[in-house]
């Protein structure tokens, strides 16, 4: 298989001149937390995390890419809060660097077992989703910001203006049960608000087909790429998560999948090989397939690469599975390749697909076709606006809280001085159970009347609020919840 | 239980105490650490590594349960210490066991994002401060 691998001398280039750079970005972001820094510094710091953004994805450090694609949030975020940052947001921040360090460091092809990128991504994450989401700089142009700015699209602070009005309208309908009115408004209201969101997903399908393209003219290869399926729109969040997928997924068909005329017409194949995309949804979710009919899993490759890193044993490898073999193919730091290639990287490619995708809560399933050739199937929401919470029920069964887990919570000993959460949110009180449970963080502690089991849950985020609003009306499956964000929900607290 | 042949801090609001018992290493943190603590948790840390590696421990215990906060200067020490660790051949490779309090958001963070850098040498076990 014909490959385009970068100069040894470019990557050693790229690894002096990144860390480097992030010496500056570390520097800079400790003189932007202790005020003592100048405009020049913070521009530095945003042309250095951004330059990085992009020399990681051309040498085909995609996990650094990664990295530094989330540190450039962070450090939208903060800047919108001129640098007057929690400490453990600092933390998280000054990680991410080393993160980054640690990954610009390691040898290609050598074994990243032990890294674990899609949980350090969602640690960042869990800060991020605490900040408002609004949007970025110029500077971070990604898919969902340039098709938004192709369309135009409603800002954040407007979405959460009507989001407030949303949670407003759907708290009335809950004082007055009775009130079809207000059920249609809230329903009505919620439904435009996801559609405020959504952007086409077409036409970076296209786009990412285009480039495939040019990649197989590049390799001396003849694709067709055929795209099939509807015009669908998808949150801001899942386009960035499916751009990034799709690249590498289409840039691995193309290079390791799809052989070169010579070799497809020796194997009885068409001259011309065939990459499928199909796009297709259902109630909640957008299934994208990418297959072609290119060599498929090069098990021996793979066998040979597991045991040169250690990953399996000879006999281990000997009796492989088609399943193990996919597995491995999604393991951090696997490449069948020893050398650097341009085109799909050092072989992180794939661990960084999934991780991308597993951060937005979707799946990656890849397999063998049986008329050979490469399936992958990427499954994601429709939506991915998502926090973490603790389903806390009521004594009334049509009013669900979720509280943040980054809140912890027991069983309260007593419910001396403890709130109705009821009564705190003015709506009629149900005649279910109640007990009293602990709501803490640090130092801070609430007491709150609440009912029934509590369990940890995902809710997505369709109305958004701002942070320092009180409530927000989310969805858990198909229920509607009500989160409650107890630091401004509550009075303050003197601590324990 | 005898103390290590590593000195503790007991400055600036922090106390850092490193014991040493049947062989193995706990290192117990209290108070908050901020820049003032910098170069004495490297200085630590490093001292610790070495001992860790001189006797071949498996594991080295860290008590953060009675810690208010690390700061991301300090924290970096323990990355560092972690990449230490990673340099070293894999037969003398050490783990990590941090002892948080659960009720403590900043440690679930920050000890989470920790163990990302190496989740097979890292380990955390959480506990509210209570259950001690």
């Amino acid at each position: 298989m014909q490959t385009l691998e970068l100069p040894e001398q470019l990557v050693a280039q790229f690894r002096a001149t990144s860390l480097e750079r992030l010496e500056r970005i570390e520097a800079a972001w400790a003189a932007l937390t202790q005020r003592v820094a100048t405009s020049e510094t913070e521009r530095e710091l945003f042309h250095d995390v951004h330059t990085l953004k992009g020399e990681s994805r051309l040498v085909g450090f995609a996990d650094v890419g990664l990295i530094a694609h989330r540190l450039e949030d962070l450090l939208f975020a903060a800047r919108r809060r001129r640098y007057r940052v929690h400490e453990d947001v600092e933390v998280v921040v000054t990680m991410a660097v080393q993160f980054a360090r640690m990954l610009v460091r390691k040898r290609a092809g050598a074994s990243q077992g032990g890294i674990d990128l899609s949980g350090f991504l969602k640690h960042i994450d869990e800060v991020l989703s605490e900040w408002p989401r609004q949007s970025e700089g110029p500077e971070s142009m990604s898919a969902a910001s340039a098709a938004r700015a192709d369309g135009g699209r409603v800002s954040a602070a407007m979405k959460q203006r009507l989001g407030i009005a949303a949670t407003e309208v759907y708290l009335q309908s809950l004082a007055a049960p009775g009130s079809r009115r207000l059920r249609r408004a809230w329903e009505v209201l919620a439904g435009e608000l996801a559609q405020l969101d959504a952007v086409a997903l077409m036409p970076l399908v296209r786009r990412h087909a285009n480039g495939a393209k040019d990649l197989a003219t590049e390799l001396g290869k003849e694709v067709d790429i055929v795209i099939e399926g509807e015009e669908l729109r998808v949150g801001a969040e899942v386009l960035d998560a499916l751009h990034t997928a799709l690249l590498h997924t289409l840039r691995n068909a193309v290079d390791h999948g799809v052989e070169p005329p010579d070799v497809r017409i020796a194997r009885g194949k068409p001259r011309r090989g065939m990459v499928t995309i199909r796009a297709e949804s259902d109630a909640e979710s957008i299934r994208l397939t990418i297959e072609d009919d290119g060599a498929g899993l090069d098990a021996a490759g793979i066998k040979r690469r597991a045991v040169s890193l250690g990953l399996l044993r000879e006999e281990q490898a000997a009796v492989a599975t088609e399943a193990a073999l996919v597995e491995l193919v999604f393991a951090p730091g696997f490449s069948v390749r020893d050398a650097v290639s341009s085109t799909s990287g050092r072989g992180i490619g794939m661990d960084a697909v999934r991780a991308t995708i597993e951060r937005i809560r979707g799946t990656i399933v890849m397999e063998p076709r049986a008329e050979g050739g490469l399936r992958v199937v990427l499954t994601v929401p429709q939506t991915c606006k998502t926090i973490d919470v603790h389903r806390v029920p009521t004594s009334r069964p049509d009013v669900v809280l979720a509280i943040p887990t980054t809140w912890t919570i027991r069983r309260a000993t007593s419910d001396e001085g403890a709130a109705d959460a009821l009564e705190m949110l003015e709506l009629p009180g149900g005649d279910g159970a109640r007990t009293c449970i602990a709501i803490c963080r640090d130092r801070e502690e609430h007491l709150l009347l609440v009912g029934g089991p509590i369990s940890r849950v995902t809710a997505l985020r369709g109305c958004p609020t701002p942070p320092q609003e009180p409530v927000e009306i989310v969805t858990i499956g198909r229920e509607t919840a009500i989160l409650v964000r107890p630091e401004s929900f509550f009075a303050p607290t003197s601590g324990r | 239980m005898t103390t290590a042949p590593i000195p503790s801090i007991d400055a600036n609001d922090l106390r850092a105490e490193p014991r040493i018992e049947e062989g193995q290493i706990a290192l117990r943190f209290a108070g908050s650490a901020d820049s003032r603590s910098e170069v004495a948790i490297d200085e630590l840390l490093s001292r610790v590594h070495d001992e860790a590696v001189r006797l071949g421990v498996r594991e080295v215990s860290v008590d953060f349960r009675d810690c208010d906060f690390v700061n991301s200067s300090c924290f970096k020490a323990f990355v560092v210490w972690l990449e230490r660790i990673q340099d070293l051949e894999a037969g003398a490779q050490y783990k990590l066991c941090f002892l948080s309090d659960e009720t403590k958001a900043w440690q679930r963070r920050s000890l989470g994002a920790l163990s990302c850098f190496a989740v097979d040498l890292v380990r955390i076990e959480a506990k509210s401060a209570s259950a001690r």
